[in-house]
C-alpha cells in the first residue's frame, strides 16, 4: 500500500479526530437526550440524564410501531437495489464505452431528470399509477423508487465505467466473447465497488424517504419504517416529547448502521489489478 | 438474390441490438414514471392551477414573468448558489484531506469512513431538529458555550437572518454530506493500482507529491462527477432547510427547494395553494442546475488518463 | 453469472407481482360491508389519535361498518390533492380533518366538501333526542361557515387565543391580572423592574408572529377593515388605527418587554422558557396546555386573561373562536360519515377528551381543566372571529408580504410609521 510514514499519523488522528468529534457529539447529544424527560433536556442539553429513562424507548417503538413496518422496508428497499443497479449498471456501460447516435440526448436527459425535484412529480406519477390500479402496494413503491433513483445512479456509474480499464475488454472481445458476456463476466463484476457504493447510497436515500410512501401507501402491508419516524417525529413535536424523539433517531440509526457497515467491505475492496499487469 | 450480410454488418447489427437491449429497461421506466410525469409537471407550470380540484387555466407565461419579478425567487436563487458554493468548497478540501490523511496515515480506515458517513445514515428531517436546539437564541447550546468562553457578543439569533442562516445551514449541510463524497473520492483513489505509486516510491517522492501528482489526476473523472452530483444536490436542498427554517424569517432563508414546496403546499397553518407557480419555479431550477452542470463540465473536461 | 443474474431478477419480480396482486385482491371485494374511508392528519402515537382509536373501535363493533382511518400526519393535504387530480373520486376519502380555516378556503376556491346543515338538523346526537345540530355551541358552528352562509365542517374542538400567564408570580410579586392595554403596559414595566421577562416571544416563528398586531387590529379596525386592508382595497395609512397598533408593537419592543435574545427563538422555545419560568406571560391559542402537557412543571398554575383592551376600539370585545374540524367530501356518502362522526361526540368520549384538556364543542361539554376562564372569556366575547382574522385566506400575501413587514416591525428594525408606509407601498405593488 501506499507510504504509511509514521510521521505525520499523530497529525492526521488530530485533524481527522475535530471532524469526528463533530459527528459524536451531536450523536452523543442524541443519545443522552433519548433517556431524558423533556424537561431535563431543556433544563440544560448538554448534562447527563438524572435517571436513564427507559420509557421514551418504549414510547417511540410503541408509538410509532417502527418495527412492525421493518420487514416492508427491507423487501421494497431490497428488491429497488436489486432491479435499479442492475438496470442502471447495463446502461451507465453502454453510454459510457460506446458511441453511437443519440448518445449525448441520452447523457442530457439524465442530468435533466437529476435536477427535477421529486415533489413535483407526486400529483401526476398518482394520478398514472391509481389508473394502473396499482396504489398501495409495495411493487407500486418498488417502481416509484426505482425510476426516481435512475438517473443519480446511472450518472455516477458512468463516471465509474469510465475510469475502468479498457484493455480487459478489448482483449475478451478479440478473445471472442460477445459483448454480451463481457460485460457479465468481466466489466459488471471489475465494478462491483462502484456499485455497491452507489448501491448504499440510494439505500440511504430510500430508507429515509417519507413523503412519497405516505401519499402511495395507506395500508400496513405497504408502509415503510421511513413513514413511522416520520410520524413519530410529527407526534413528538406537537407534544414536545423530545425525549422519545431522539430515542426513535437512535432506533433508526441502528439498522441503517448495521446494514451499511455490513456492505462496507464490499464498496473498499480493491480492484483486482492481476487481471490487467499480471 | 439476396446477399447475405458480410461479417462486419451482421457484428454491427449486433452490437446494435446489445446496445439497445441494454439501454432498454432503464430508459424505459425512466421514461414512462419519470420523463412522462416531469413533462406533465411542465404543463401545469404553465397554468394557474391551485393544486386542488380540476380547475385550471392557461396562463401562457405569466407564471414566468410573475417568478422573475418575485423578490422571494431570487432570494432562494442567491441562497441556494451561496449554499452550493460555500458548502462545496467546505465539503471537498475536506474530503480530499480526509481523503489524502486516510489512505496514508491510518491503519484503521474503516472507522474513520464509517464515522464520517453517520451522519448520512440518518434521517435528516428528524435530526435538523437537534441542530435548531444547538442553534437557538435562549437555549441553544452554541450560544451557551460562547458566553460560557467570555464570547457573549458572537451569541446571535443564529437563524434569525439571512446571513447567519444561511452560514449555520451550509454548516449543517457539510456536516451531513461530507461522508457521501468523503466515500466517493476514496473509492476512487483505492482503485488505483499500486504500481502506479511503486515507481515514485521507490524515487523517494513524498505523500503530497504523489497526491497532487499522480492520485489527483487519477481520481479526476470521479472527482469532476461527485462535484457535479453536489451542484445539483445542492441546488435542490430541501430537508435541511425546512427543518431548521421553513423558509423563515421573513422568507429571507428559502433556497429553490423549500421555496418550491412552499408554493405547492405551504406550510400548516398557511396553505398556498399555487402548484402551478410552484411548477414554474422548478422547471427554472431544472435549467438553472442543468446549465451549472453542464457550463461546469464544459470547463474541467480533460482527458481521461488510462491506466 | 448472466443467468444466475437474471434468474434471480426475474424470480424476485415475480414474488413482487404475485404479492401485490394478492393485496389488491384482498382489499376491493368485501361482500357489500359498508365502509367509511378516513384520512387523518393525525400521526399514529399522538394522545389524540389514541382518543379516536376508542370510538373508532367501538363504532365498528357497535354497527359493523368498517372504518379505513388512514394517519397520514400533517402532509395529508399533499395526499389529497394528488387523489383529487387524479380524476377517480374511487381514490378519495369520505372524511378528513383539517383546521377549519383550511376547509373554508378549500371550499371557496374548489368546491370540495358538503353542505351540513340540513343532514345534521335532521339527524338525532346518539342516545339523546336532540337534534346533532343543537348540540354545538353556535360559535364553534359559525366557524365553520363559508361565505355562502352554509355549515361545512363540524368542530372537534373550540379554541380561543389569549394571554397565558403564570399565576404564581403574578401573586407572589402582587400583580394583578390587567384588562386594559394601559394596564398591560404597566404590568409589563413591573415585571421588568423585577428582573422578569414580561413576555415570552418566538422571534422567528413564523406562525405566532404577526399574532399581536393581528389582534391588536382586529379589536382597533375590525376584521372586515382588517382583511379589506390585506386586499389592497383599503390603505394602511387611511386608518390611523393601524398606525396606532403598530406603534404599540414597536413600544413592546423599545421596551423591552420580550425576553432576551428572542430575536433567535424558535418555537417552542419561548413557551418552555415561559413554563419554566422565565417569563411572565405567553400570547397563545389555547392548545398551549396540551402541547405542554409533557413539559408543565408539578406545580405550575397557569391561566389565561383576555387580550387587553383599548378604551375607544372600533370592534371591541372581538375573541377569536376556531378549532379542528370534521369534513365531509362532496361525493362521499354524507349519512353514514355523519353517522361516525355524530358517534364520536357521545359523552363519554367527548368527556374524555376534556380530559386531555382540550376544550369541547359542545353547548355543555365538560370544561377542560385549566381553561375554565375560556368559557367566560367566550361568554363576554362581542363577536367572534377566525384565528389570525381569517388573514391566512390570503395565502401569499400574508406570508410575503403581511408577516415579513411585521417580522421586522417585531424585530425592532423598522419604526411603527416605516412599517405602515412599507405596507402600503408593497400592496399596492402587489395588487397592480
Amino acid at each position: 500500500m501506499k507510504n504509511k510514514s509514521k510521521v505525520g499519523k499523530p497529525a492526521a488522528h488530530i485533524i481527522l479526530g475535530i471532524w469526528s468529534i463533530l459527528i459524536l457529539s451531536i450523536l452523543w447529544i442524541a443519545v443522552i437526550n433519548s433517556f431524558k424527560t423533556s424537561a431535563e433536556i431543556y433544563a440544560n442539553i448538554l448534562a447527563l440524564p438524572s435517571h436513564l429513562h427507559f420509557e421514551n424507548y418504549r414510547n417511540a417503538l410503541i408509538n410509532s410501531q417502527l418495527y412492525r413496518f421493518f420487514f416492508n422496508s427491507v423487501i421494497i428497499v431490497g428488491s429497488t437495489l436489486v432491479i435499479l443497479t442492475v438496470i442502471c449498471a447495463m446502461a451507465a456501460y453502454v453510454l459510457s464505452r460506446f458511441k453511437f447516435r443519440g448518445r449525448q440526448a441520452l447523457i442530457t436527459s439524465i442530468i435533466f431528470g437529476m435536477s427535477v425535484p421529486e415533489l413535483l412529480l407526486i400529483i401526476p406519477l398518482y394520478s398514472m399509477l391509481s389508473k394502473m390500479n396499482l396504489l398501495d402496494t409495495k411493487f407500486c413503491l418498488i417502481l416509484i423508487y426505482v425510476s426516481l433513483c435512475i438517473p443519480f445512479t446511472i450518472y455516477v456509474l458512468i463516471g465509474h465505467y469510465n475510469a475502468l480499464p479498457n484493455e480487459v475488454r478489448e482483449a475478451a472481445i478479440v478473445d471472442g466473447c460477445s459483448e454480451s458476456k463481457t460485460f457479465w463476466k468481466i466489466m459488471f463484476p471489475l465494478s462491483k465497488p462502484g456499485l455497491f457504493a452507489v448501491a448504499s447510497f440510494n439505500f440511504v436515500w430510500m430508507w429515509n424517504e417519507y413523503l412519497l410512501a405516505m401519499v402511495f401507501t395507506t395500508s400496513k402491508e405497504s408502509r415503510t419504517m421511513a413513514f413511522g419516524m416520520y410520524a413519530l417525529q410529527n407526534s413528538m413535536t406537537f407534544t414536545i416529547d423530545y425525549g422519545a424523539l431522539f430515542a426513535g433517531i437512535v432506533l433508526m440509526i441502528v439498522p441503517a448502521a448495521i446494514i451499511f457497515m455490513t456492505f462496507h467491505k464490499y464498496i473498499i475492496s480493491g480492484v483486482t489489478v492481476g487481471a490487467i499487469k499480471g | 438474390m439476396r446477399r447475405l450480410k458480410t461479417i462486419r454488418e451482421n457484428r454491427k447489427t449486433r452490437t446494435r441490438l446489445f446496445i439497445f437491449t441494454f439501454l432498454f429497461p432503464a430508459f424505459f421506466l425512466y421514461l414512462v414514471f419519470f420523463i412522462y410525469p416531469a413533462i406533465d409537471a411542465i404543463r401545469i407550470s404553465f397554468t394557474d392551477w391551485s393544486g386542488f380540484g380540476t380547475s385550471a387555466s392557461f396562463n401562457g407565461l405569466d407564471n414566468y414573468a410573475r417568478m422573475l419579478s418575485d423578490e422571494v425567487f431570487w432570494i432562494s436563487l442567491g441562497n441556494s448558489f451561496a449554499f452550493m458554493l460555500g458548502g462545496g468548497i467546505i465539503v471537498f478540501a475536506l474530503a480530499l484531506v480526509f481523503a489524502y490523511l486516510i489512505t496514508n496515515y491510518i491503519v484503521h480506515q474503516k472507522f474513520y469512513l464509517n464515522l464520517f458517513y453517520f451522519p448520512n445514515l440518518i434521517s435528516f428531517a428528524a435530526l435538523t431538529i437537534l441542530w435548531v436546539f444547538i442553534f437557538d437564541g435562549t437555549f441553544g447550546v452554541l450560544n451557551s458555550a460562547l458566553r460560557a468562553v467570555g464570547l457573549e457578543k458572537f451569541a446571535t439569533a443564529w437563524l434569525g437572518s439571512r446571513k447567519t442562516g444561511m452560514g449555520a445551514i451550509t454548516l449543517v449541510g457539510a456536516w451531513f454530506y461530507l461522508g457521501f463524497y468523503l466515500i466517493l473520492i476514496y473509492s476512487a483513489i483505492t482503485k488505483i493500482p499500486d504500481s502506479l505509486f511503486e515507481a515514485a516510491i521507490m524515487d523517494g517522492a513524498s505523500n503530497l507529491k504523489i497526491f497532487f501528482k499522480i492520485t489527483f489526476p487519477l481520481i479526476w473523472e470521479i472527482l469532476m462527477t461527485a462535484v457535479a452530483l453536489w451542484i445539483i444536490n445542492s441546488l435542490k436542498l430541501f430537508e435541511i432547510v425546512w427543518g431548521m427554517t421553513k423558509g423563515g424569517p421573513s422568507m429571507q432563508t428559502h433556497v429553490m427547494g423549500t421555496y418550491i414546496y412552499f408554493n405547492a403546499f405551504g406550510t400548516y397553518h398557511a396553505f398556498t395553494f399555487r402548484l402551478g407557480y410552484a411548477s414554474t419555479l422548478a422547471v427554472a431550477l431544472v435549467i438553472v442546475a442543468t446549465i451549472a452542470v453542464t457550463a461546469f463540465r464544459r470547463l474541467t473536461a480533460r482527458e481521461t488518463y488510462e491506466y | 453469472m448472466k443467468r444466475a443474474v437474471r434468474k434471480a431478477v426475474a424470480l424476485l419480480l415475480g414474488v413482487l407481482l404475485l404479492a401485490s396482486c394478492a393485496s389488491c385482491g384482498a382489499s376491493s371485494g368485501d361482500g357489500g360491508k359498508k365502509e367509511i374511508t378516513y384520512w387523518s392528519f393525525m400521526n399514529e402515537g399522538e394522545p389524540v389519535q389514541k382518543w379516536m382509536q376508542t370510538f373508532i373501535d367501538d363504532y365498528e363493533k357497535e354497527t359493523g361498518v368498517k372504518i379505513n382511518v388512514v394517519w397520514c400526519g400533517r402532509d395529508v393535504l399533499i395526499k389529497l390533492q394528488s387523489a383529487i387530480a387524479s380524476g377517480s373520486s374511487e381514490d378519495l376519502p369520505d372524511i378528513v380533518d383539517q383546521m377549519n380555516t383550511t376547509v373554508l378556503t378549500l371550499q371557496e376556491s374548489d368546491g370540495l366538501f358538503c353542505p351540513l346543515d340540513e343532514l345534521m338538523k335532521q339527524t338525532k346526537a346518539y342516545g339523546s333526542e336532540t337534534p346533532f345540530y343543537d348540540i354545538f355551541d353556535e360559535t364553534a358552528l359559525n366557524a365553520g361557515r363559508a361565505s355562502d352562509g352554509k355549515l361545512y365542517c363540524i368542530p372537534r374542538e373550540m379554541y380561543t387565543s389569549a394571554v397565558f400567564y403564570n399565576v404564581k408570580m403574578f401573586e407572589e410579586n402582587g400583580v394583578s391580572v390587567p384588562t386594559t392595554w394601559d394596564e398591560f403596559m404597566d404590568v409589563c414595566e413591573q415585571f421588568k423592574a423585577l428582573g422578569i421577562a414580561p413576555i415570552a416571544y418566538d422571534g422567528i416563528f413564523e406562525e405566532y408572529i404577526p399574532w399581536w398586531y393581528i389582534r391588536s387590529c382586529e379589536r382597533m379596525v375590525g376584521v372586515d377593515t382588517l382583511q379589506a386592508a390585506c386586499r389592497g382595497e383599503v390603505a394602511w395609512s387611511s386608518n390611523s388605527r393601524f398606525l396606532e397598533a403598530a406603534q404599540d408593537m414597536q413600544a413592546l419592543v423599545d421596551n423591552g418587554y420580550f425576553q432576551e435574545n428572542y430575536e433567535g427563538a424558535n418555537w417552542p422555545s419561548s413557551q418552555i422558557y415561559w413554563v419554566s419560568g422565565g417569563a411572565a406571560m405567553y400570547y397563545c391559542g389555547t392548545w398551549l396546555p396540551s402541547e405542554l402537557a409533557e413539559s408543565t412543571p408539578e406545580d405550575y398554575v397557569m391561566d389565561i386573561f383576555s387580550f387587553p383592551a383599548h378604551d375607544d376600539e372600533d370592534a371591541p370585545g372581538v375573541e377569536e373562536v376556531w378549532g379542528n374540524y370534521w369534513a365531509i367530501l362532496k361525493d362521499a356518502d354524507a349519512e353514514l360519515a355523519l353517522d361516525f362522526i355524530n358517534y364520536s361526540f357521545q359523552k363519554k368520549y367527548d368527556d374524555a377528551k376534556s380530559d386531555m384538556i382540550i376544550p369541547s364543542p359542545l353547548k355543555d361539554g365538560k370544561p377542560a381543566a385549566g381553561l375554565e376562564s375560556q368559557s367566560d372569556i367566550l361568554a363576554n366575547a362581542a363577536s367572534t372571529c377566525e384565528i389570525y382574522g381569517d388573514l391566512v385566506q390570503y395565502g401569499d400575501y400574508y406570508s410575503n408580504i403581511f408577516t415579513r413587514n411585521i417580522n421586522d416591525l417585531m424585530l425592532g428594525k423598522m419604526t411603527a410609521e416605516e412599517f405602515i408606509g412599507k405596507m402600503d407601498a408593497d400592496t399596492a405593488n402587489y395588487y397592480k
